[in-house]
């Protein structure tokens, strides 16, 4: 295992780049571990602590901005946790190279996912102008605030959205990642949930699926806890910094060159093999 | 005339905010506190920072839950147990 100020140094770099890109931290931290030489089921748990910590941190910051829907996010996490712990489970029991060929499918995946756009499904209704914006009690509908006017929206297609949530969650458990890249598409395009707010939902979530992923991973044995420190406090000052940084940047130009960055992260793993 | 207070709801949000802002200072201090420490000073702290990590999105799901239940939103409130208890299952498996 490298020593905590270098895992300090990598986890900062992969938050800042994989906040910058819209994937969350883990999605570049993986990779650069293995490739700095860290076994792939050592790698995996501190990809996990690296997006429960980005969730955590930035939790404060989505609650203020109301977007977050919980209900929707807690019914989310149900199957997809389930789905991290069988991909936590099976992790486990594969080879290092299938791990490392499996990481190296998942970011390239992640890589085309980020550099697609998605829709909009909703407009304002001036019947909804005066609430505050929010989710709705017993419902997995809401409003969010767009350019000023309350927009209404409401969740479609509820099974066979959650059925998609266990793959994410199966492909969370299994490589570390936090499969935001896989629930914002999800949320948005199959269950039709404005893209703003299945962004901040899906930074709740995937802070859930990565924790249930890390105590099976503690339970196997497979966490080193004083690298998994360095990686938390990696994760969240880079967290800061790409939030920061990204504001300021072209969203669609930024996005696009982070995934061209992890495309190639992903064909030197494949190479190294 | 006086500015119009927060509602409830609103009320309610702040207080985990502030409860998050709490627990991801206490994070960071405690996961530095591990990188500087000298072995093997730095386990103890290393646990209390993996725990921390951990304790953070279950007491979000909990104190949702608990919520949920008192605005009699139950079908939601027993999600956010049934969640709970996946995350039980994790730590058996």
């Amino acid at each position: 295992m490298p020593p905590p100020l270098l895992l300090v140094a990598l986890a900062v770099g992969s938050a800042f780049l994989g906040t910058l890109g819209g994937l969350g931290g883990a999605m570049f931290l993986v990779p650069v571990l293995i490739l700095a030489g860290v076994d792939p089921l050592l790698a995996v748990p501190l990809g996990a602590a690296s997006v429960v910590a980005g969730s955590v941190a930035a939790g404060p910051a989505q609650l203020r901005s109301g977007l977050v829907h919980h209900r929707l996010g807690v019914s989310i996490e149900v199957v997809a946790a389930t789905g991290a712990i069988v991909g936590a489970v099976v992790g486990d029991a594969v080879s290092d190279r299938v791990l490392t060929f499996l990481l190296a499918g998942i970011a390239i995946l992640a890589a085309a996912m980020s550099a697609r756009s998605s829709g909009q499904f909703y407009g304002p209704d001036p019947l909804h102008t005066a609430e505050q914006p929010g989710e709705w009690p017993g419902t997995l509908g809401g409003s969010y605030r767009l350019a000023g006017e309350v927009v209404p929206y409401h969740a479609r297609r509820v099974p066979a959205g959650l059925s998609l949530m266990s793959i994410a969650g199966v492909i969370s458990g299994l490589s570390g990642v936090g499969g935001g890249f896989l629930k914002v598409p999800v949320m948005g395009e199959v269950m039709q949930v404005p893209v703003k707010v299945a962004a901040a939902t899906s930074t709740f979530t995937v802070g859930v699926t990565s924790a249930v992923s890390l105590i099976v991973y503690l339970r196997q044995g497979r966490v080193d806890l004083v690298a998994a420190a360095a990686i938390v406090l990696g994760a969240v000052v880079g967290g800061i910094g790409g939030t920061t940084l990204a504001s300021r940047l072209a969203p669609t130009t930024t996005r696009r060159v982070v995934a061209l960055l992890l495309a190639a992260v992903a064909v030197l793993l494949v190479v190294r093999q | 005339m006086s500015e119009p207070g927060l509602g409830p709801r609103l009320v309610r949000r702040q207080v985990l905010v502030r409860v998050l802002v709490v627990i991801t200072a206490t994070l960071t201090f405690l996961a530095a506190l591990t990188v500087v420490l000298p072995a093997p000073a730095e386990e103890p702290v290393a646990v209390a920072t993996v725990a921390m990590l951990l304790a953070a999105p279950l007491l979000r799901i909990a104190w949702l839950g608990v919520r949920w239940w008192r605005l009699g939103d139950r079908r939601f409130a027993f999600v956010a147990a049934g969640l709970l208890g996946v995350v039980a299952l994790a730590a058996v498996v």
